[in-house]
């Protein structure tokens, strides 16, 4: 995508945003121009929603890769193992998570731990799925090849298993980190005092501040389009090959 | 160099591919084992290479008894051998990253193994290759052809004294195959290496193969070898002596146990 692409699209999203604010002249839908000053006003206050925000998402991915690609590479690698887990994995992985959060919540409280829970359960199994898959895929010809150079099981998952996973963690990451930060909403509106969820709720719902609830709105897309900016650019960089032609 | 001894292979019980099966390779030969498909060519190989090991009886090589692959042996296959997350160097170098990742052991890398400047082995073996220009290109970038070279490079860049290929040229046009073909008799000559073959295409074989080994159809269990002295000759090909060859190989590879009514392939 072209950098010219998405700043034109952006300012046709703020003009039309601000030709139904003008049509509309209602407190509950500001001009961007109100919400722009907004933001420079609360800046101080707004990051650090923004800050704790951001760290939950990037504790949540990290926790996330290291859980499901060890075990999605032990899964594709060992079809007993996939025989035993993978009805498992079938029934919990189009259920969607957010209907664990009261559960999440009962059992861990309102605390960090549980929203970060909630986001790793998520992109658990995005990522688990697709790693399975693409190590169970890898052809024989390739693993025979790098063993008859003398690689053992450890070589194995350094030189082959480990780097053929990082496309699908890439790509689901991609794909799911959206869902992932709308659930970071959901899960700040409860009984938390940090987070762009919390400044948005409490905006919203007690202090009646529509710029203000505007402002976090437009940060939390910001989280979000940066994530999604991340693991895009990673993708780049790393399977280069797979954009090569 | 090589000995099978007595050697049985069965992928289902009571159905042997192989059956008491005895063989020998000497240092230096050039053997082309030639058969149809399903016909167990791919195992014996795969038994030399150390990737699937005999239900009954012995593999020996250099007089040791194969269980697992062995350092010195190189191993080419057909396609798809290559990582295609890395260029032609990176995959070319990836056997000696292996070796300096293990040591030498003894098990994974010959215990005399010195770690060496990866770089310049690399650099050697693709330029011996001609695929130089080729370093920073992805496999999926190239043809067949380069891909197949590159690979090899990978492999003599370990210095095998034993290279096991695998139908190495069956997914290549015609120009190309006959190139890797003169390449492959090259390079077994100034490396010294024995070399074993494995083609389901008669004419590769008999270019190719200063010995030839048929295999009908299985169980195997006895080794039909034929001499050809002149393989590797570079006019080899537009002499009779070629075509009458060609003829005695093919007929004895349908004339050679005849199948089985309900046989079951193997590969």
């Amino acid at each position: 995508m072209h950098r010219r692409d998405l700043l034109l699209t952006s300012v046709i999203v703020l003009l039309a945003w601000q030709l139904f604010a003008t049509l509309i002249q209602r407190d509950i839908l500001p001009t961007p121009l109100q919400v722009a000053q907004t933001i420079v006003a609360q800046f101080g206050i707004l990051g650090q929603h923004f800050i704790a925000s951001a760290l939950r998402v990037i504790i949540s991915v990290i926790i996330a890769i290291a859980l499901a690609v060890p075990a999605g590479l032990a899964m594709g690698q060992m079809p007993r193992l996939d025989r035993i887990f993978s009805p498992l994995v079938y029934i919990v992985y189009p259920i969607p998570k957010i209907v664990f959060l009261p559960i999440v919540l009962l059992f861990f409280g309102a605390t960090d731990f549980s929203k970060v829970l909630m986001i790793v359960l998520i992109l658990f199994f995005q990522i688990l799925v697709p790693v399975r898959d693409d190590a169970a895929g890898l052809r024989p010809e390739l693993l025979n090849s790098v063993k008859s150079l003398g690689a053992g099981r450890r070589a194995l998952f350094r030189f082959v298993y480990l780097p053929a996973s990082v496309p699908a963690v890439l790509t689901a990451l991609r794909l799911s980190i959206g869902t992932a930060v709308a659930v970071l909403y959901i899960t700040e509106t409860t009984a938390t005092l940090l987070g762009l969820g919390y400044y948005i709720y409490l905006n919203a719902s007690t202090l009646f501040d529509y710029p203000a609830t505007y402002a976090g709105a437009v940060s939390m897309g910001v989280l979000g389009l940066l994530s999604y900016f991340v693991a895009d650019w990673l993708e780049r960089r790393l399977c280069r090959w797979k954009f090569a032609t | 160099m090589i000995q099978l001894r007595d050697v049985t292979f069965a992928y289902t019980p009571g159905r042997p591919v192989f059956d008491r099966f005895n063989w020998s390779v000497g240092q230096g030969d050039t053997w082309a084992v030639v058969g149809a498909s399903g016909g167990g060519k791919t195992t014996l190989l795969m038994m030399l290479a150390g990737l699937r090991i005999p239900t009954g009886g012995q593999v020996l090589i250099g007089g040791q008894a194969i269980t697992r692959p062995r350092p010195r042996t190189g191993l080419v296959l057909q396609e798809y051998g290559l990582l295609p997350w890395a260029t032609v160097a990176e995959n070319v170098a990836l056997g000696l990253r292996l070796r300096n990742y293990y040591g030498p052991d003894g098990r994974h890398v010959p215990s005399d193994h010195a770690v060496g400047p990866v770089l310049e082995q690399v650099r050697f073996w693709l330029a011996r290759l001609g695929i130089e220009a080729l370093r920073d290109r992805y496999p999926g970038q190239i043809s067949g052809g380069q891909r197949q070279r590159t690979a090899i490079a990978r492999t003599l860049v370990l210095e095998p004294d034993l290279l096991l290929m695998d139908e190495p040229f069956a997914a290549l046009d015609a120009p190309t195959r006959e190139d890797l073909l003169n390449l492959t008799i090259e390079l077994q000559r100034e490396q010294r290496l024995t070399l074993v073959v494995v083609t389901h295409n008669i004419e590769d074989a008999v270019f190719l193969g200063q010995h030839i080994l048929v295999l009908g159809n299985p169980p195997h269990s006895e080794a039909h070898g034929i001499d050809n002295p002149p393989a590797g000759a570079p006019d080899y090909r537009s002499q009779p002596t070629y075509y009458e060859m060609c003829a005695s190989v093919r007929r004895l590879m349908t004339t050679q146990h005849p199948t089985p009514a309900g046989s079951r392939p193997a590969g």
